[in-house]
C-alpha cells in the first residue's frame, strides 16, 4: 500500500468517526416510539388558550399482525381522540405526553380542523403561519373549518371502508378532483394565500351530518347537486360527517361560506377544477327533464386585468368540455343540430353562476378569493406600488366579465338515442 | 508537538506519494494520428456519433510495424532467479558421474522417492553411457518408454557414430529423439525446472550439456462447465486447473498469430508457472511491461493460486473493491483480450485474471453480448439497480425508519410500527441480526457438503426468517429488506465485486443509524472519493466515466454489436478500431459500397432483390 493513499484512508475514516461522535442520535426515534397524529383539531379553550384534539393512530389496530387473520382489527378502535387544553400547540404535544407514552409526532398529520369560532375571530389566521413553520407538520395537510367542535368531528372519524382515518380523510379531501364540491386547499396553499396580497384563502368546510331522512311528502323539487353546504346533505349511513363547500376568509378571518356549486366555480377560476357531474335542466324540453353531464376543465382559465379610469376591468374566460352521461328527454344531443343548444345553455348557466359568485365575493364578502389580485401584479413594477394600488378596494368595484367556452366531446356509448316505443299516447311529458 | 505533527500529516497535503506510479498513457501513434486527424477531416465516421473527445480513427486492423521493442521478444530476461543451491548455478559437466552426483544432491536423491534416475547405454558403436532423470507422477512413463528409451537404447545402432563426442547432445536431439518439444540445457538450474515441470532430462557421457524432452503427463480435471459464472445463452466451458488447457481454451477462441503467451515463474519454493497472454499488435506494450514488472518483482516462496498473486500485484490491496477481473470463462477472457487487456493465468487455478479491472468491468457479464441488444440493456439496468440496492437498501430502511418517518406512506409506517410492536430490539440490532444471519447462511452454504446444501437453504431462508418473525425477534418487513438485499448482491456478476458491495452495506447501516440520510450521503461521498482515487494498472478505476474519455459503446448500455466501432479509449490500445463505421456492408446499395469485394457480390445481389436499402 502506498503511503499517500494510506493517509487518505486514515483521514477519511477519522472524518467519518468524527461525524458519528459530533452528531449523536438526537433525532433518532424508532417507529414504535412515536405516536402518529393523523388529524388535528384546534379550538378555543375553556380554561386555557387552546383546546387541541389529536386523532392518534393505533398501529396495531390499523395494520395488525399481518398473518393474524383477516378480522384482527375489527374489535379494536383504529384511532382514538385525545383532547387537551394548553397555551400553544407545541406545548400541547408535550402535555399529551404526560398521559400518552409515545412521543407525539405531527409527521403524518393529514388534516388540521379548526372550529368555526376560531376561524371567524381570526385566531386561525394567526396559528396557521406557526404551523407551517414547524418542521414536523406537512405542508400537504388539508385544512378545514368545522361547523361543530373539532373534537366531535374527530370522534366521528370512524371510516366505513378504511381502517386508517388518515387515509379516509386524505381520500375525502382528494375527492375534489372529481366532485369539485370542496376546494383543494392545503396548509401550504392556505398560508401562501394568507400572506399574498392578491388573494385570500379558503378552506374546506366540514360538518357533522344530520343523519335524518325526511318523510316522503309526495312531491319533490329540483335542487342542483352543489346547492348544499356541509351539514345540510340529506343522507344517512356511512360516516356521519360531510365535507361540502368552502369557508371564505378575509385578512385571516372567516367571513362566509360557499356552497358546493360556488366552490366548483371558485376552483374553475383558480384552475384547480378537474371534473364534476352537473345535472342541468334540458334546454330543449322545459319541464322536469334533465341532462346529466360530466364537465371537466379543458385548459386553465384565462384571466386578464386592466386598469382604466373607471377602475379595474377583469376579463375572464373559462374553458370547459364535457361528456353527456344521460338525457331524460331522450333528445339525442349527439346530433349536430341539438348539441349547440346544450352547449350554449350550459355556458349561460355557468356564466350566471360565476357572475353571482364574483358579485358575492366583491360585495358581500369583500374578499378576492379568486386570485384576480395575483393577475393584477403586471400593472405595477414594485411591491410598494402594489401596496399603494390597494387591490382589495379596487376589487370591490372591479368590472368583471365572465365568458365560458363549453364543448361537448362525447355523448355516451349509444350510437343513436331512440325514444321509448309506445303503443298508445304517452303520458311521460 | 506530536499531535501537531500528526494533524498536519493527516489533514495536510505532503505532495504526491513517492512510490513508483504507473500511468497508462496514450501511445505515440495515437497522439500523432490524433493531431493529424485534427487537421484533415475526411473520414466518413463523424456523422455517426458525436465524439466529445476527439480520438484517432484508425482503419487498418492489422499491419502494425512495431519497430520499437516488440513485447514478445523480451521474455528472456527472467533468468535472474535467486539461487537456492550453489549446485543449481553450476554448468553441466562433461563427466557423467559428476553430473549424476550433482543431480542426486539437487533432488535430495536417496530421500526423495519421486525422482527417478535411469541409467542406460546408447547402442552406438562404441556404446555411450547416459542416464535420464524424470519426476515420477509428473511425467508420462509410457511416453518415456516409447519415445525416449526405445529410440536411444534400440535404434541408435542403426546409425553408427564415431563414439563419445562433445556434440552428442545435438546429435541425439536432431536425429534420435522422436519427441516434439526438445531442448538443449547447459545449466543445472534449467535441468531442475524442466524435471519439476514433468520433462525428462537425458545426460550423456562426455557431453557438457543435457537434453530435455517434453514428457508431461499428470492427472488433471477435464474441461468442465463454468461453475461461478453461469450464462443461459453462450458457451458453457470453464477453465480448469491445468495451465496448458487454459491457454489452449483461449487460443481456440482467438486464432491469431499475434496472441502471445509468455511464461514467468513466481514463488521461490513452488516455482509456479504464470502465463501472460496478450495480443501483440493490440495491447499497449507499456501495460504488458508493467504486468511483467510487477510479477517479476514479487519475492515470496509460495504463490498457490491466482488470488494470492492478485494480492501481490494489485494497486490497492486494502480496498473493498477488486481491481483485477477474475473469470473462469474463456470467452470473457478472449473478449477482454480484444479490448486490450492482459490475461494472467496462474497454474493450478481455474480462474484467469485480467488487468486492468475497472468498476464497470465488474458489472458486465459475458451474456450481455450474447443476448439481444434490448435484453442486454435491461440486464444492465437491473444490475446497476442491484448494486445500489445491495449497498443502500438496509441503510435506507434504517434511516427512514428511525430518522425520516415522514417519508414513508402512512399505512406503511403504521404497519412497520405495528410489526415492531413486540420486537424488543431497536431497528439497528434487528437489521444487524438479520444481515449477520444472512451472511451465516451464505458462508455455511459455501462450506456445507453438497448433499446437505438444499436443506441448509430451506433452513436458512424459510425456517429462520419465519421463526424470527413469529418469535417477534425481527419485524417481517425486515425480512423482505434483507432478502432483497441478498438477492440483489447475487445479481452482480463478479464474485469479488459482489462481496465488496455487500460488505460496504454494513458501513452504510452504521452511518444511517447514527446520522440518517446525512450519514448515507456523506458515506457515498467518501466512497466516491475512494473509488476516484483508485487506479488499476495505470487506468483510473472509474474510467471511462470519471476521467471522461471518448465515449464507449459498452459501459452501462451496450450498443448493438455493429455499433461498437472503437475499443475502450482508456486501454490505450495500439489499434483503436474494432470495425469501420459501416460494419454491415450488406445494408447499403452496391454503388455506395466503399470497396467492392468480390466475395460480397452474391450477398449484395440477394439484398437488392429483396428490396433492402
Amino acid at each position: 500500500m502506498r503511503r499517500g493513499s494510506r493517509h487518505h484512508l486514515v483521514a477519511a475514516l477519522l472524518v467519518m468517526l468524527m461525524l458519528l461522535f459530533t452528531a449523536g442520535c438526537g433525532s433518532n426515534y424508532e417507529p414504535d416510539e412515536l405516536s402518529y397524529v393523523l388529524l388535528m383539531g384546534i379550538d378555543h379553550g375553556a380554561q386555557n388558550r387552546l383546546r387541541i384534539s389529536y386523532l392518534i393512530a393505533v398501529p396495531k389496530a390499523i395494520s395488525g399482525p399481518g398473518q393474524g387473520g383477516g378480522g384482527g382489527g375489527g374489535g379494536q378502535q383504529s384511532a382514538s381522540v385525545v383532547t387537551i387544553e394548553s397555551p400553544s400547540i407545541y406545548a400541547s404535544m408535550n402535555m399529551v405526553n404526560s398521559f400518552v407514552g409515545r412521543k407525539i409526532s405531527l409527521m403524518h398529520n393529514k388534516g388540521i380542523i379548526f372550529s368555526e369560532a376560531m376561524a371567524k375571530d381570526g385566531s386561525m389566521g394567526v396559528i396557521v403561519p406557526g404551523l407551517t413553520q414547524f418542521r414536523e407538520t406537512r405542508g400537504t395537510a388539508f385544512i378545514a373549518v368545522s361547523r361543530q367542535k373539532p373534537e366531535e368531528i374527530l370522534a366521528k372519524m370512524k371510516p366505513l371502508l378504511e381502517t386508517n382515518p388518515a387515509k379516509y380523510f386524505e381520500l375525502l379531501a382528494g375527492n375534489q378532483s372529481f366532485t369539485g364540491y370542496i376546494p383543494s386547499e392545503k396548509l401550504q396553499d392556505f398560508y401562501n394565500d394568507l400572506k399574498a396580497g392578491g388573494i385570500n384563502p379558503v378552506s374546506i368546510l366540514v360538518a357533522e351530518s344530520d343523519e335524518k331522512l325526511p318523510p316522503h311528502s309526495g312531491h319533490n323539487t329540483y335542487r342542483t347537486e352543489g346547492d348544499y353546504v356541509a351539514g345540510e346533505l340529506v343522507k344517512k349511513g356511512g360516516v356521519s360527517l360531510e365535507a361540502m363547500g368552502a369557508a371564505v376568509f378575509r385578512e385571516g378571518k372567516m367571513v362566509g361560506i360557499l356552497n358546493g356549486n360556488e366552490t366548483s366555480i371558485y376552483s374553475m377560476f383558480r384552475g384547480q377544477y378537474k371534473r364534476r357531474i352537473y345535472t342541468v335542466k334540458d334546454p330543449l324540453k322545459h319541464g322536469k327533464d334533465i341532462v346529466i353531464m360530466e364537465v371537466n376543465q379543458k385548459t386553465k382559465p384565462r384571466i386578464k386585468v386592466f386598469l382604466t379610469e373607471d377602475g379595474v376591468v377583469v376579463e375572464t374566460r373559462l374553458y370547459l368540455e364535457g361528456n353527456v352521461l344521460g338525457v331524460n328527454s331522450l333528445i339525442d344531443y349527439g346530433l349536430p343540430r341539438y348539441r349547440p343548444a346544450l352547449e350554449k345553455a350550459f355556458e349561460e348557466l355557468i356564466e350566471q353562476e360565476a357572475m353571482k359568485l364574483v358579485e358575492k365575493t366583491q360585495h358581500e364578502y369583500r374578499s378576492d378569493i379568486l386570485g384576480f389580485g395575483n393577475k393584477a401584479r403586471h400593472l405595477v413594477l414594485t411591491q410598494k406600488d402594489l401596496e399603494q394600488l390597494n387591490w382589495p378596494a379596487l376589487y370591490e368595484n372591479a368590472q368583471v366579465s365572465v365568458k365560458v367556452d363549453f364543448k361537448i366531446r362525447r355523448t355516451g356509448t349509444l350510437l343513436r338515442l331512440m325514444p321509448i316505443a309506445k303503443s298508445s299516447s304517452d303520458n311521460m311529458q | 508537538m506530536q499531535l501537531k505533527h500528526w494533524v498536519s500529516k493527516i489533514l495536510g497535503y505532503d505532495g504526491p506519494p513517492d512510490s513508483k506510479d504507473f500511468y497508462l498513457v496514450e501511445t505515440d501513434e495515437e497522439q500523432e494520428s490524433a493531431s493529424e486527424d485534427a487537421g484533415e477531416e475526411n473520414t466518413p465516421s463523424s456523422k455517426s456519433r458525436q465524439h466529445k473527445i476527439r480520438k484517432p480513427k484508425k482503419t487498418g486492423s492489422a499491419g502494425y510495424n512495431n519497430d520499437a521493442d516488440k513485447p514478445g521478444e523480451s521474455s528472456d530476461d527472467d533468468n535472474e532467479e535467486q539461487s537456492k543451491h550453489d549446485e543449481s548455478q553450476r554448468e553441466i559437466h562433461a563427466a557423467l558421474k559428476v553430473n549424476k552426483k550433482n543431480i542426486e544432491q539437487l533432488f535430495n536423491m536417496p530421500l526423495n522417492k519421486d525422482v527417478v534416475v535411469r541409467e542406460l547405454t546408447l547402442s552406438t558403436e562404441p556404446p555411450v553411457q547416459a542416464f535420464l532423470v524424470f519426476m515420477e507422477g509428473m511425467a508420462d512413463t509410457k511416453l518415456i518408454n516409447n519415445s525416449i528409451l526405445k529410440p536411444l537404447m534400440l535404434l541408435t545402432n542403426l546409425d553408427p557414430g564415431p563414439g563419445i563426442r562433445p556434440d552428442t547432445c545435438t546429435n541425439v536431439l536432431q536425429k534420435h529423439l522422436p519427441s516434439n518439444q526438445v531442448k538443449k540445457l547447459t545449466l543445472f538450474k534449467d535441468v531442475v525446472t524442466q524435471v519439476l515441470s514433468g520433462a525428462t532430462v537425458i545426460f550423456f557421457e562426455g557431453s557438457p550439456c543435457a537434453v530435455s524432452a517434453e514428457t508431461k503427463g499428470f492427472p488433471y480435471r477435464a474441461v468442465d462447465t463454468a461453475r461461478t459464472e453461469q450464462v443461459v445463452q453462450g458457451p458453457q466451458e470453464g477453465f480448469v486447473e491445468n495451465l496448458r488447457s487454459n491457454t489452449s481454451l483461449i487460443r481456440r477462441i482467438i486464432r491469431s498469430e499475434e496472441l502471445i503467451t509468455e511464461y514467468l515463474q513466481v514463488g521461490a519454493r513452488n516455482n509456479n508457472n504464470v502465463a501472460i497472454m496478450y495480443l501483440a499488435d493490440l495491447t499497449n506494450p507499456d501495460l504488458v511491461q508493467e504486468v511483467k514488472r510487477r510479477i517479476k518483482g514479487i519475492k515470496t516462496d509460495y504463490v498457490a493460486e491466482s488470488g494470492v498473486l492478485e494480492e501481490f500485484i494489485e494497486d490497492h490491496p486494502l480496498s473493498l473493491m477488486p481491481q483485477i477481473v477474475k473469470t473462469e470463462r474463456p470467452d470473457r477472457v478472449s473478449s477482454m483480450l480484444l479490448e486490450g487487456k492482459v490475461a494472467i493465468i496462474v497454474d493450478n487455478t481455474p480462474f484467469v485474471m485480467l488487468v486492468p479491472g475497472l468498476l464497470f468491468d465488474f458489472l458486465h457479464s459475458p451474456e450481455d453480448h450474447y443476448v439481444r441488444f434490448s435484453h442486454s440493456v435491461w440486464l444492465r439496468i437491473i444490475r446497476v439497480f442491484a448494486v445500489f440496492l445491495t449497498i443502500l437498501l438496509p441503510a435506507f430502511y434504517v434511516a427512514i425508519a428511525t430518522f425520516h418517518q415522514e417519508m414513508i406512506p402512512t399505512d406503511l409506517l403504521l404497519s412497520i410500527a405495528s410489526a415492531r410492536e413486540r420486537v424488543p430490539f431497536p431497528t439497528i440490532v434487528e437489521i444487524l441480526l438479520m444481515e449477520l444471519s444472512f451472511e451465516l447462511v451464505r458462508e455455511a452454504g459455501v462450506r456445507v457438503p453438497g448433499i446437505i446444501g438444499p436443506t441448509l437453504g430451506i433452513v436458512g431462508t424459510l425456517i429462520l426468517g419465519q421463526a424470527a418473525v413469529a418469535a417477534s425477534i425481527v419485524s417481517p418487513i425486515l425480512i423482505i429488506i434483507v432478502a432483497v438485499t441478498g438477492l440483489s448482491s447475487y445479481a452482480i456478476p463478479n464474485y469479488a465485486a459482489s462481496f465488496g458491495f455487500r460488505f460496504m452495506r454494513f458501513f452504510f447501516i452504521f452511518l444511517a443509524t447514527t446520522l440518517g440520510f446525512f450519514g448515507i450521503s456523506s458515506g457515498l461521498f467518501v466512497l466516491l472519493c475512494l473509488l476516484l482515487n483508485m487506479k488499476s494498472f495505470g487506468v483510473p478505476y472509474l474510467a471511462p466515466v470519471a476521467p471522461k474519455t471518448a465515449p464507449s459503446a459498452d459501459i452501462i448500455f451496450r450498443f448493438p454489436a455493429w455499433q461498437q466501432e472503437t475499443r475502450p479509449d482508456y486501454q490505450q490500445t495500439l489499434d483503436t478500431r474494432r470495425q469501420p463505421d459501416l460494419s454491415r456492408v450488406w445494408t447499403t446499395k452496391r454503388s455506395k459500397q466503399p470497396t467492392g469485394e468480390s466475395e460480397n457480390k452474391d450477398g449484395d445481389k440477394g439484398g437488392n432483390d429483396a428490396g433492402a436499402t
